[in-house]
């Protein structure tokens, strides 16, 4: 018995070194996913993404919503977006497994990860990296478009992890603060 | 005139521009002048909007709020727009879910998820939205006073900072958080 819990021991402290060693990567596991006439769409700094691969996306506007999403194809002509063609930046098609996105509003697509989204006040809360402590993820607007934001900590106090822009094409109100549109 | 149902088939209607042509001047002659020192430069740009009629954004933002739940019979008229938001029965009662719905399919077809604002530089014909890129290694521009600007910074698109103060010497301002948006004023 005794034998059992010390290999036991050994498998989880060896886990844990494992998930030390593999810090979640935010440029490489965080993209947007838009909701297109004719297609689910992916942006991401990662080209390694493989069909059949499921993400987690959450959309931060009033009545959040999340769901899961697979990878379908690299590339794919139907996500060309003029205003995602960034250096780095790769694009998927994607098939809706659970959820729905909202046509016209991007929402947060993440990989590599399992772990409850939860609402708060200024946006959606969740510990995208593993470390115990909550990100933030908020929407917000500019005058033509979306910026989503993630931070460490609290919302433009703490450190901004990861942000991402979507041009709408029509005028909003603007009601981002300047850190999250930097 | 009779007014036409609010629904779809609006969403046609008032079409946004393309053209450097519908600008107001002197806002008009400054991108011109901006765009042609940008292509006697060798950068590619693909414009995707300038006028945006402000008949179309009245429509946006109107149905957008009745959308939402807004009493149809609170939006204000608006001349040149013969729209009637406010649906009826058989009987000629309002029907309120009615005219939600004919605003929900305007939303649909818009393609919009936020509230479209009234006015802006777009609707003024005072700001142009475009992607610019070049894929030397370095983007050797005239700028405004005809002088010869090297820019050799990264990112070799709209936002580079260097690009703007060229912009800027034609009076064509950046708005650095929307990524393809110039205007008379950087707003």
């Amino acid at each position: 018995m005794r034998d059992l819990v010390t290999v036991l021991l050994a498998c989880f402290l060896v886990g844990q070194t494992a998930r030390a060693a593999t810090p979640f990567n935010y440029s490489a596991n965080v993209g947007m996913a838009l909701q297109k006439e004719n297609a689910a769409c992916l942006y991401i700094g990662n080209d390694r993404l493989t069909a059949g691969q499921r993400l987690r996306f959450v959309n931060t506007l009033a009545a959040h919503s999340d769901g899961e999403v697979e990878i379908v194809s690299k590339a794919d002509v139907q996500c060309q977006d003029a205003n995602q063609e960034q250096p780095g930046m790769t694009r998927y098609s994607l098939k809706v497994i659970r959820g729905a996105l909202r046509k016209g509003a991007p929402a947060f697509a993440i990989a590599n990860f399992d772990r409850p989204f939860r609402q708060v006040k200024n946006g959606v809360t969740a510990d995208l990296d593993g470390d115990g402590r909550q990100e933030i993820l908020r929407t917000c607007t500019s005058s033509e478009g979306v910026h989503l934001t993630i931070w460490k900590g609290a919302a433009f106090q703490g450190k901004r992890r990861w942000h991402g822009y979507d041009y709408l094409g029509y005028d909003v109100t603007a009601n981002c603060r300047a850190s999250e549109t930097r | 005139m009779a007014k036409t149902l609010s629904g779809p088939l609006w969403v046609a209607q008032f079409p946004n521009s393309t053209s450097v042509d519908d600008l107001t001047e002197p806002f008009k002659s400054n991108v011109k002048k901006f765009l042609a020192a940008l292509k006697a430069a060798g950068a590619s740009v693909s414009i995707s909007a300038t006028k945006r009629l402000k008949e179309r954004a009245y429509l946006m933002h109107w149905s957008f709020k009745i959308s939402e739940g807004l009493d149809p019979n609170k939006v204000p008229v608006m001349a040149g727009v013969e729209i009637e938001w406010t649906h009826r029965d058989q009987k000629g009662n309002k029907d309120l879910a009615a005219s939600k719905f004919a605003a929900s399919q305007m939303v649909d077809k818009y393609d919009i998820a936020f509230e479209p604002a009234l006015v802006s530089r777009h609707s003024e014909g005072k700001a142009i939205d475009m992607n610019v890129s070049w894929t030397s290694q370095e983007l050797v521009i005239m700028d405004g006073s005809g002088k010869e600007i090297t820019i050799n910074g990264v990112p070799k698109s709209g936002m580079n900072s260097q690009l703007h103060k060229v912009g800027a010497s034609y009076k064509v301002m950046k708005l650095v958080t929307d990524r393809p948006h110039w205007s008379s004023d950087g707003h």
